[in-house]
């Protein structure tokens, strides 16, 4: 066996660091879907009225709709009859403090490597943290509540700020948008809501801490972020989740709205179970992430690694409807033995002067299959867009594949549309040109590989770049020679 | 009465050919079976996405038959002929090959020209995999007269110029059939154009399939500068054998609604595969370039040059597609498509497309959409060019370098001059 064979061997054979479960007192709905467990979920988040009405609306929808087939990805058809739609870890009352939050909880994020008291004491980092359906503890609410800054979960924001979930919800990913948001919408179990008021530039990065547990839940988040006009907020999201046999759902949504001069960042680092080596188990990624630079002058900026899930359908999207506005995407998707991924962006260029840039890089190792589909189009009022797509992907091994599936629409003749993407492997050269200096195989193949994806890296917030560094080094150690 | 959908039609012009005396072959009865398995493409269909063919042949062919009678007479005819004497000139009306009218000088030694007969029946449809095109299926059910080309082992032919006569007094169709078999190590150049007759809707169903033999070179060139009522879906399907060289070059100057499926087959190695095309349209012509380049070999190399202007209500559709199968380690692929847009209500939808699961590769893509560049424009007006001449200057010069792999002059200087014309 070579060296490149044994580092490879000794990678592969490596376990997920972060699998594990805690064993909580979970407050379920019966396995399956209707409308029942619709009105279940609803009741015990002791919804309005209107929000029922909503979600049966989308409930209905979906029954009617067929799940997509046309992603590049295989995987056995999910019943959804199986899955559990809601899960609460069981709490006597509700935390007022930290200190009060069951111990367990808190142990589970020591685990992970974020306590909350330390996240609090140190980082300024505003964490809300979702541990299966239900929020759990939100800090740093009042230095942000001060400047008029909502932040919290999803049904807290439904209770106390309803005339703007009501103004929001779905304005962006409609309830019916497709198959997995209808999904979504009829049973979402909690999720972040983010408001920032007109002229306030957020003063920290906020951040959501999403983790699975309990065997057989789908989790079904939703995420709505609001920026009025002129103001400012950074968004990281990030996840691990515990290893587990059987496939676990995931069909998350996401919303943002960016009015005039508002400007959003959302970064994600994505780390869920991919499986083991052999492809069995692993988390289904069915994300619907979209953002909408309603006003002139708007930006929207997504940026997001990708590591982990078996399977990632997801496509973070931009609609630039005002005049001037800014799209952009960055991505790192890595994939690794049966992992697949069909992640990409959509740009619709409405507004005039409207600008987007993507540049997307993947990585794919082992027997994994790593696809790149985004749709650029510039509508007929779109005068002087300009869009500029850059997709590369990296080969490391002959058994996984890369592909790309890029749409480029153009129906206004001012527009500058440019697409580029290659296809290429760690080269020999290379990697003897960095042996000759004196950096042996390994260290050159990291080096190689964080060159090739430094584009997005460097997009990343500094509290999420040591992590996703770290994440992109473990996901491909030794995997090329 | 209701009307016949169009699928019924084919149909019926499939059902008055079993009566006819030629008879049907089981390779037609193949083809009608699985076309009418495949049925047109639907309105989803990813492959069709931008040219709902379905709908604009409905819409445009509720009465259709393959002409019977032609209003070409014969001087004409030889009058469109390039003035090369050391060539075949070769002559289709309404789709169907007249030897009788076409002037062959090849030695049959080196190049059989012949209709297809029974015996490469065999090999019709099996050259390269297009059993998944319904209209190449189609085209299989229909075609009569279809043209059989057979290039002697290392053989270096005299080029073959195929003039195509279509009668469109009435609403028409044709079925067009070539095969070309190329022995190893022999050369065959093939050119291609059409001429049409009157203003009725005609519907061309063409298909051309070309086996490539080691060491072979094709090279294929076809010139479409359809009238306004011409509708077609040609089909181009090459295999090539080890170190054999394809060439296809595809120039779209008008017609209605054009969709061209070019697909190569890399069956082995050191081969090379080229495939450019360029389509310089206005008014209402949509023209949509469809390609697929199957890497299914090692050390193999192919490119990819598509480019377009774009005018008034046109447009210009380009989706390329590679595939680099595992095995084919050493796999060099590119592509390019690049569009210029010269008006508001002009639209480009553009999708090349890699799907590699081979790492030893090198494979780009490229595309842009865009206008001329204004500050060449202004370098050349500082210069005393007036603004029309400068912006035709650099159109032409645009255009052009799709050319460069039409090797006969003749051609050449005729492609050349409509883009003058068009742009100049």
């Amino acid at each position: 066996m070579s060296k490149d064979d044994q580092i490879l061997e000794e990678f592969t054979s490596k376990e997920y660091e972060h699998g594990w479960s805690v064993d909580f007192e979970a407050d379920e709905a019966p396995l399956g879907i209707s409308e029942d467990i619709v009105r279940f979920i609803s009741s015990k988040k002791e919804e309005p009225e209107w929000l029922l009405e909503w979600r049966l609306k989308a409930y209905r929808r979906w029954v009617e709709m067929d799940e997509p087939k046309w992603a590049n990805v295989t995987y056995p058809k999910i019943d959804y009859q199986a899955i559990k739609y809601y899960s609460a870890p069981k709490q006597s009352k509700k935390a007022k403090s930290l200190e009060e939050v069951d111990p367990e909880l808190l142990k589970t994020f020591e685990r992970l490597g974020i306590s909350l008291q330390e996240q609090k004491r140190l980082t300024g980092v505003a964490v809300d943290a979702v541990i299966d359906s239900v929020s759990v503890a939100t800090t740093f609410k009042e230095t942000l509540s001060e400047l008029g800054i909502v932040f919290c979960s999803f049904s807290e924001a439904v209770q106390e700020h309803p005339e703007l979930i009501k103004k929001y919800l779905g304005s962006v990913v409609p309830a019916a948008d497709n198959y997995f948001a209808a999904l979504n919408s009829a049973v979402f179990s909690d999720g972040s809501f983010c408001y920032i008021p007109k002229g306030v530039r957020c003063p920290m990065e906020l951040s959501t801490y999403f983790r699975i547990n309990a065997a057989n839940t789908g989790q079904f988040e939703r995420t709505l972020i609001v920026a009025e006009p002129g103001s400012y907020v950074s968004y990281l999201e990030g996840c691990t989740a515990p290893m587990r046999d059987e496939n676990q759902l995931h069909a998350a949504v996401v919303e943002i709205y960016a009015a005039e001069k508002a400007e959003v960042k959302y970064s994600t680092v994505q780390n869920w179970y991919p499986g083991d080596k052999n492809g069995k188990g692993g988390i289904y990624n069915f994300v619907t992430k979209r953002g909408i630079c309603a006003g002139d002058h708007s930006k929207i900026s997504w940026t997001q690694v990708e590591t982990g899930s078996a399977v990632t359908w997801k496509y973070p999207s931009c609609i630039l409807k005002g005049d001037h506005s800014v799209g952009e995407f960055y991505s790192v998707a890595v994939t690794n033995n049966y992992q697949q991924a069909d992640t990409g962006t959509k740009m619709i260029h409405i507004g005039k002067n409207t600008r987007s840039r993507i540049v997307s890089k993947g990585i794919s190792a082992g027997k994994s299959q790593n696809s790149y589909r985004g749709q650029v189009n510039i509508m007929k009022r779109a005068e002087n867009a300009r869009n500029f797509s850059q997709c590369d992907s990296l080969l490391m091994g002959d058994k996984c594949g890369a592909h790309t599936f890029p749409y480029i629409d153009v129906e206004n003749n001012s527009a500058q549309v440019e697409h580029e993407a290659t296809t290429s492997k760690i080269g020999e050269d290379q990697i003897f040109y960095c042996q000759q200096r004196g950096i042996d195989e390994e260290s050159a193949v990291a080096l190689i590989v964080n060159g090739f994806a430094k584009e997005v890296m460097n997009k990343l917030p500094m509290e999420f770049a040591v992590e996703a560094q770290k994440l992109l080094a473990l996901t491909l150690e030794g995997s090329v020679g | 009465m209701a009307e016949l959908t169009l699928t019924d039609q084919f149909t019926t012009i499939f059902e008055a050919k079993t009566g006819s005396k030629e008879g049907l072959s089981d390779f037609q009865k193949g083809s009608f079976e699985a076309f009418n398995t495949l049925g047109l493409p639907h309105r989803k269909s990813e492959a069709y996405k931008y040219t709902q063919i379905a709908r604009i042949l409905e819409k445009n062919f509720s009465e259709v038959s393959v002409p019977l009678e032609t209003s070409w007479d014969i001087a004409e005819i030889k009058e469109r002929f390039y003035p090369v004497n050391e060539a075949n000139h070769l002559v289709f009306i309404n789709g169907v090959w007249k030897s009788d009218l076409s002037e062959i000088k090849s030695d049959a030694n080196h190049l059989q020209i012949s209709v297809i007969s029974e015996s490469e029946l065999d090999l019709l449809g099996k050259v390269s995999n297009s059993s998944r095109d319904p209209f190449a299926q189609l085209n299989g059910a229909q075609f009569s007269g279809g043209l059989f080309f057979k290039a002697a082992r290392n053989s270096d032919n005299i080029p073959t110029f195929i003039y195509h006569f279509l009668d469109a007094e009435n609403t028409s169709i044709s079925f067009p059939r070539i095969l070309i078999d190329a022995e190893t190590g022999s050369q065959t150049r093939v050119y291609e154009k059409t001429f049409v007759n009157g203003d009725a809707a005609a519907l061309v169903i063409g298909m051309l399939e070309s086996k490539v033999e080691s060491n072979a070179s094709v090279r294929f060139t076809k010139l479409q500068q359809y009238p306004k009522n011409v509708y077609a879906v040609e089909g181009i399907y090459a295999s090539q054998d080890k170190d054999s060289r394809f060439h296809t070059n595809t120039f779209t100057f008008g017609g209605a609604v054009i969709r061209n499926n070019v697909v190569i087959d890399i069956d082995g190695e050191n081969c090379e595969g080229h495939m450019n095309g360029l389509y310089v349209i206005s008014g209402n012509t949509q023209v949509d370039n469809n390609t697929a380049v199957d890497h299914k070999q090692p050390h193999s190399f192919s490119n990819e040059l598509y480019k377009g202007v774009i005018d008034e209500n046109a447009r210009g559709v380009f989706n390329g597609k590679i595939y680099v199968r595992p095995e084919a380690q050493k796999t060099n692929a590119f592509q390019s498509n690049n569009n210029i847009i010269l008006s508001d209500s002009a639209t480009v939808n553009t999708k090349p497309q890699l799907e590699i699961w081979a790492d030893d590769v090198k494979c780009s893509h490229g595309c842009t959409t865009g206008q001329l560049d204004e500050d060449a424009i202004f370098y050349l007006r500082a210069r005393g060019i007036s603004k029309v001449r400068a912006k035709a200057l650099m159109l032409t010069a645009f255009a052009v370098e799709t050319l460069e792999e039409v090797k006969e002059e003749l051609v050449k200087d005729e492609i050349e001059s409509i883009i003058l014309n068009k742009l100049g």
